[in-house]
């Protein structure tokens, strides 16, 4: 056979594209599929089986936001070379610096608590009992960070982001009114209710938080993407959210189609796992139930690393999924630790999920704003972006959604202490 | 001190009135512990002023400067300037493989003669208390207030992009500096800043200078300097002073100077040097005045006109017989008051005051004081004449060398 070819093909321009693209990829898809994580999905599954269609039109602004913001963190991280956290230190000042990473190390382990406790959630759908499931879950993360680099942990991660199709079958297994659901999306059906804003609120707070920005800026800057190869890592970024809000629409299309038609008032995924074994079948409540252990799992091993990172970064320890735990001690400490006490806590019989769950929320409702500003000053840096700062009209984009996202978050905190 | 104490800090002109508050810190990036060269400040109408370090009175809690504002000429930013503040206050510390070390936490300075020099940098976590404040508050949990300062010798400074400091060596070689050792740098430093005044002074003032500091200094001066450049100023000092130098410094490298020096002065030298340190062989001096015991007054004052200039002094001239024994003494006043056709013999003193050569030095600043001497000669075998001593050497003797400083030369030049 002529192998000339399969180079004659490979040198063409798009297939060429196509294998950068491959080897870019990872950071933007997996930061933005972890917004799918235990809350993610418990928001999205109550939403479609409360409200059926009518919050649709909710993905067209849910993934315009997270592009930008995504597309904004890889540009700050490859043109700059450093994580948001070492921006911040050398921008601000050790001060706000030393605040903030007080905030967000609680904040996040609040996070990590509650993807363990999805963990332990979906494990208790399956019959394996939580002192069974969360020990061999920590332990899985544990060894995934330790053992791994950062190219395997990525494709571990890719694979993770992969298996969320289990959605989009369990969707399709539902047998949703596709006419209803499009309709939906271009023609929005408002509603006024207490109820009503309290969900939207709920569906777009949960889609940013800031760990995000930390993570995705520090997994571009250690995969070491090239400056001439940002254009990749963008669709990268904006391929992810589109994804994420793929995944979303078909998890409320699932519950809307079988739960809110028939009316069942549920509470968490547990039950919307139980509740579709009868209108969908058993398929798609064990696929429904294995995507929520797969993204608990998934977000409970992004988030403490997310939090090493801009620990590490702000304090200049030396830091990264390709370094061993002897060179950078303090990143696996941290790791490991975070996971430790997530696990312990969890164990606990009577930990209060439903606080934890309440408290995280809030917490990255109240910082999200501060690092947004911080982004977008640091984004406008001459000294740190040169020719990549944001032009004018991507600022005025980036400065609606960010003002919005924050008008969101702000009300996603206050009505959190409103009685249900 | 600290960067972080200085930062944000207050700036007075002469009359107190506030100018603005400091901003940063400007040194040059070419030396190993740089000094500080100037100050950005910035005012109320956020307006960046550079002042040089020179205008600057005192830095503090305050920062005043010598002149008014608009007295000062503005301190043009050179390229091979490092804003310490901005370039590298929480930047990133990596070693040369660009493994991260730790941040910039504070930046450590240290006054030396009036200026202030970049030492090192804190990586330390109490540098971070200390930034944030709360120091005080962290003491009773057991947080010690350990600095952990790497040397600002270690860091490439040359290295254009500031985003990062990148050590010159390997992470275990680095310099952790402690309170001791910084202490040890500024002294250091400042023998640098005496080696550079030495310099900049010519062969007599230099060799003058060399001879005001103590014996210590002196030995690290003369090592730290040109070997060529330290036998120049050898020669030019008083053989008694060069001698106790040599004796003080490392035999080859007493060797080595002595090579170099010219012939005449370093035969004298040697000689001086084989007597103990504390005799009078050990103290005195071998550029005195003496005469030859046949010549007239006019002719002893031809003879003086000659020598004075190499000698220590002229108000005391020796009288000596042809293989060199001493026979009298005279003094200055008596050879301008005699008639210059008599012989130096018809009025000289035969009564001689003098000290042997391995005479304890104590005992001869004592024969000094009490007989109300300027000098007194040194004899070896009773009568030859190898030196004097002075006063001033006496005193050194008698006198701690704080006091000294205070009492003023009588001789030399």
């Amino acid at each position: 056979m002529d192998l000339r070819v399969f180079r004659r093909i490979f040198q063409t321009p798009l297939i060429l594209s196509l294998i950068i693209f491959l080897g870019v990829m990872g950071p933007g898809i997996i930061t933005a599929n972890v917004d799918n994580d235990a809350g993610g999905i418990t928001t999205y599954s109550l939403a479609g089986s409360q409200f059926g269609y009518s919050l649709m039109w909710l993905f067209i602004p849910m993934f315009v936001a997270l592009a930008v913001i995504q597309e904004m963190g890889v540009r700050l991280g490859i043109v700059s070379g450093r994580g948001l956290a070492d921006l911040i230190r050398e921008r601000v000042g050790i001060k706000i610096t030393v605040i903030l990473m007080f905030a967000l190390l609680l904040t996040n382990f609040g996070n990590v608590l509650a993807e363990f406790s999805g963990i332990a959630v979906s494990s208790g759908i399956f019959n394996v009992p939580r002192f069974v499931a969360l020990p061999v879950a920590a332990l899985f993360v544990w060894l995934l960070v330790v053992k791994g680099n950062y190219k395997s942990v990525e494709k571990v991660f890719l694979l993770a982001s992969a298996l969320y199709i289990s959605y989009i079958v369990a969707g399709y297994l539902a047998q949703p009114n596709w006419t209803l659901a499009a309709k939906n999306i271009i023609f929005p059906q408002l509603s006024l209710s207490t109820a009503y804003i309290t969900m939207v609120i709920g569906v777009i707070g949960t889609t940013i938080a800031p760990w995000q920005m930390f993570y995705i800026q520090a997994s571009v800057v250690e995969k070491g993407v090239s400056l001439k190869n940002l254009k990749y890592s963008k669709i990268d970024a904006v391929f992810g959210a589109m994804a994420v809000n793929f995944i979303a629409f078909f998890i409320v299309i699932a519950c809307a189609a079988t739960i809110f038609a028939h009316g069942i008032p549920v509470n968490n995924v547990a039950d919307v796992s139980k509740a579709l074994i009868p209108l969908a079948g058993n398929y798609a409540s064990i696929l429904f139930a294995f995507g929520f252990l797969n993204a608990s799992l998934f977000a409970a091993s992004i988030l403490p690393l997310a939090t090493s990172y801009f620990v590490c970064e702000m304090l200049g320890f030396e830091a990264g999924v390709n370094k061993g735990f002897r060179e950078a001690p303090v990143f696996h400490g941290l790791y490991l630790g975070l996971i430790l006490m997530a696990v312990i806590i969890i164990m606990f019989p009577n930990a209060p999920l439903l606080s934890i769950l309440f408290f995280s929320q809030v917490a990255n409702g109240l910082l999200l704003p501060f690092i947004l500003i911080f982004m977008l000053l640091l984004i406008n840096d001459k000294k740190i972006m040169g020719e990549h700062v944001n032009s004018k009209l991507f600022n005025y984009i980036a400065g609606i959604t960010i003002a919005i996202l924050i008008g969101l978050s702000i009300a996603l905190v206050l009505t959190s202490f409103l009685p249900t | 001190m600290y960067l972080s104490e200085l930062i944000k800090k207050p700036v007075i002109d002469p009359t107190g009135k506030r100018i603005g508050k400091l901003k940063d810190v400007l040194v040059s990036s070419e030396v190993s512990y740089p000094i500080i060269k100037a100050v950005t400040v910035v005012n109320s109408d956020k307006k960046i002023i550079s002042i040089p370090y020179n205008y600057i009175n005192q830095l503090g809690n305050e920062i005043k400067l010598k002149n008014m504002l608009k007295d000062l000429p503005e301190y043009k930013i050179k390229k091979l300037d490092i804003r310490l503040s901005e370039d590298v206050l929480d930047r990133q510390v990596v070693d040369i493989e660009d493994k991260k070390i730790r941040r910039v936490n504070d930046i450590k300075l240290s006054p030396s003669h009036g200026y202030y020099h970049v030492i090192g940098v804190d990586i330390g976590f109490y540098g971070i208390l200390k930034r944030l404040g709360v120091e005080s508050i962290a003491k009773p949990f057991g947080v010690k207030s350990n600095e952990n300062i790497i040397a600002w010798e270690d860091i490439d400074t040359l290295n254009p992009d500031y985003s990062k400091l990148k050590l010159k060596v390997p992470e275990q070689k680095i310099k952790k500096l402690h309170p001791a050792d910084i202490a040890e740098i500024v002294d250091q430093l400042s023998l640098n800043e005496s080696l550079n005044i030495l310099n900049s002074l010519d062969d007599e003032a230099a060799a003058d200078t060399l001879e005001e500091v103590s014996p210590e200094r002196q030995v690290s001066l003369l090592e730290g300097m040109d070997s060529q450049r330290a036998a120049e100023l050898l020669d030019e000092m008083d053989p008694d002073d060069a001698a106790d130098v040599l004796g003080d410094l490392s035999e080859e490298k007493a060797e080595e100077l002595l090579d170099l020096m010219e012939p005449e002065e370093s035969k004298d030298l040697r000689k001086l040097l084989e007597y103990p340190e504390n005799t009078a062989g050990g103290i005195m001096t071998t550029e005195y005045a003496y005469v030859d015991q046949d010549l007239t007054v006019r002719e002893v004052m031809r003879s003086l006109r000659e020598i004075a200039k190499d000698v220590e002094t002229i108000y005391y001239v020796y009288i000596t017989s042809k293989n060199g024994d001493l026979v009298g003494v005279t003094s200055l006043r008596d050879i301008l008051l005699a008639d210059p056709d008599k012989k130096i013999t018809d009025f000289m003193h035969t009564h001689i005051i003098k000290a042997d050569i391995l005479e304890d030095q104590e005992e001869v600043a004592q024969k000094i004081a009490k007989y109300n001497l300027l000098a007194l000669p040194v004899v070896e075998d009773e009568q030859k004449l190898r030196g004097i001593i002075t006063v001033d050497d006496a005193i050194d003797i008698v006198l701690p060398v704080a006091w000294k400083k205070r009492v003023p030369r009588m001789f030399g030049r």
